[in-house]
């Protein structure tokens, strides 16, 4: 089972973040266009005006000067991501592990999350790096993407308990062992650096 | 700082670059007869040129202009026109502006389009786009005459209550670029349990809702078609038609396509029919699902649900089998849930047919759709519902 709680701001609209630009392109055949100087002083002066954020849509009610300042960063560039477990558990224990997505910034940054549920992934590799475990593996995610706004300082977790067992089944020995965590998002996986788990007898 | 002498220099150079750019608007000389068109040195006919870049606002505003270019190589200037009738009403324009017709030439050429993405405002609706409601985003399935009027299709679980019908309002693409919402939840069948369900399992035989189209809303029984299979781009550059619709399969095989707004135009090939397939996270389960696998691309990510899913006949026509509703974290396979079986839980339904929302099923081209929409608006009133019709 897993669990998600987080300290979230209003839902964002999709548009605010970077991506393909939509819509507009230099027209075909244009090589170049004779633009008085003039012209481009102004519009050059235009451009060092200070200009606002790309505002974010409400997802119901008035904009909040939250929504109003929040600026798309790339995610990795931005939240910080970290596994968060014992660093020893008894064998044949459930071993609960949190992956924790914290905003550092003073500003919101939206996520863009893969699943309905939100899909995250862990694993669990031996110490020559054979995964034994994957909380995805042959899991079928529904392709949902969730919009979800971390206000600064907020964080979410998702928490699963592992069962000490591989993918086939089997309980793993007392060793150590490698694991990782990742969140599923429409740029690709959001990563934690990996933990080092120690399994005693 | 004192800054009354910066701003009066800044002001002085404005001066100057204004002269500067103005200093071409004295009166047009004449171009000589056997001035060559290929050499750009000749004064008279660089003066010839000059005032073909200021009649060229002129020539713009005309209808059927496409673009105004200067020819480097000859200092000419270039009009692009949809159509070759048009070139007989840039001579005019120019010839009043003392342009001689050795400074500039006239090409017909394809009309500009801006460059659209699965992710910007389509209208009509088509299939394959986004689309946008509450906190989340999916894909537009596919447009459809049903009995309860004109209609769309995408996931169940691309709804606020998944099982349970309520009053999810959808947005193409996005709420704030487009605030007027294209349609609102109609019908969401509940999961069951026992019979074939497993054990501690809620089943349904589709991952699929309808919603009825807006009064208004024209939407077409066309995919958007990126610019190229699996190769991640989201610029629509055509369309496929839903010339025909598989009504009765439950088992496919060979290569299937869906468009979706996160990973566009993908495909790959039919590796399982009929699987049972439990929902990661939930105890979701869906029945006589359809898998489909392709080691080499991406073809699945989060935001393509609803992706229509289609196979292909001759040229750009598309036979309608299903809509996607999950993958696998990789992105190397996707799950669809058969059109046979969407029709079992939603009903009989169209998507062959383009349509107006407000009217009753069976419009053809929008006509009549438009006579109906007010009508209608009060017939699907949930309570607590967030229609404007309803309020």
């Amino acid at each position: 089972m897993f669990s998600m709680r987080g300290g979230g701001g209003v839902a964002a609209s999709p548009d605010a973040r970077p991506g393909p630009a939509a819509g507009g392109v230099c027209p075909r055949g244009v090589r170049s266009v004779r633009v008085s100087p003039l012209v481009v002083l102004v519009v050059t002066f235009s451009f060092a005006l200070p200009t606002g954020s790309a505002a974010l849509g409400p997802d119901a009610g008035n904009p909040t000067l939250a929504e109003e300042n929040a600026v798309s960063i790339p995610v990795s560039d931005s939240v910080r991501v970290r596994l968060e477990l014992s660093d020893a558990e008894e064998a044949g224990a459930d071993v609960p592990i949190t992956l924790r997505v914290v905003n550092p910034l003073e500003e919101p940054v939206d996520l863009y999350l893969t699943g309905r549920p939100v899909a995250f992934d862990m694993i669990v590799a031996d110490e020559d790096g054979v995964v034994l475990w994957r909380r995805l593996e042959g899991e079928t995610i529904a392709m949902a993407l969730r919009i979800e706004t971390l206000a600064p300082g907020a964080s979410l977790e998702f928490t699963h308990r592992w069962d000490q067992r591989t993918n086939d089944g089997d309980p793993v020995p007392p060793g150590t062992y490698t694991v990782r965590g990742e969140l599923l998002t429409e740029d690709g996986p959001l990563a934690a650096p990996p933990a080092t788990l120690r399994i005693v007898p | 700082m004192n800054r009354a002498p910066l701003v009066g220099r800044m002001a002085v150079m404005a001066m100057f670059l204004a002269v500067a750019a103005c200093d071409d608007s004295t009166a047009p000389m004449a171009v000589p007869d056997d001035a060559p068109r290929s050499q750009a040195t000749a004064p008279g006919q660089e003066i010839a040129s000059q005032a073909a870049a200021q009649a060229s606002r002129d020539v713009m505003a005309l209808r059927g202009t496409v673009f105004a270019s200067r020819d480097a190589s000859t200092g000419q200037m270039v009009f692009g026109v949809e159509r070759p009738g048009v070139a007989a009403d840039i001579a005019p324009v120019m010839a009043r502006n003392g342009v001689p017709q050795s400074a500039y030439r006239v090409e017909v050429t394809e009309p500009i389009h801006f460059a659209a993405t699965l992710r910007d405002v389509h209208r009509p609706v088509v299939s394959g786009v986004q689309i946008h409601w509450s906190q989340y985003v999916c894909t537009l399935g596919f447009s459809v005459d049903h009995a309860d009027g004109r209609s769309f299709v995408t996931n169940s679980h691309c709804t606020e209550s998944q099982g349970s019908t309520g009053n999810t309002q959808y947005n193409q693409p996005s709420r704030t670029v487009a605030p007027d919402p294209i349609g609102f939840e109609a019908h969401d069948p509940s999961y069951f349990r026992g019979g074939e369900c497993s054990r501690g399992k809620v089943c349904r035989y589709s991952d699929a809702s309808r919603a009825l189209y807006e009064a208004g809303i024209e939407s077409n029984a066309q995919i958007a078609k990126t610019t190229g299979e699996n190769n991640g781009s989201l610029e629509v550059a055509g369309h496929f038609t839903i010339a025909s619709q598989d009504n009765s399969s439950t088992s496919f095989s060979g290569t299937v396509h869906k468009v979706g707004r996160t990973t566009g135009w993908t495909s790959g090939t039919v590796t399982n029919t009929c699987a049972t397939v439990n929902v990661s996270g939930s105890n979701i389960q869906l029945l006589c699902q359809t898998l489909v696998q392709n080691s080499n691309a991406q073809i699945v990510a989060g935001g393509d649900s609803g992706s229509p899913v289609f196979t292909r006949g001759g040229g750009d026509d598309a036979q309608l089998v299903g809509i996607l509703w999950g993958g696998s974290g990789s992105g190397d396979l996707f799950v669809f849930s058969p059109l046979s079986s969407i029709q079992d839980e939603l009903g009989s339904m169209d998507a062959t047919t383009n349509g107006v929302g407000g009217g009753s099923g069976g419009d053809d081209g929008g006509d009549d759709g438009g006579d109906d929409g007010g009508d209608d608006g009060g017939t699907n009133c949930p309570p607590n519902s967030n229609r404007p019709a309803c309020r």
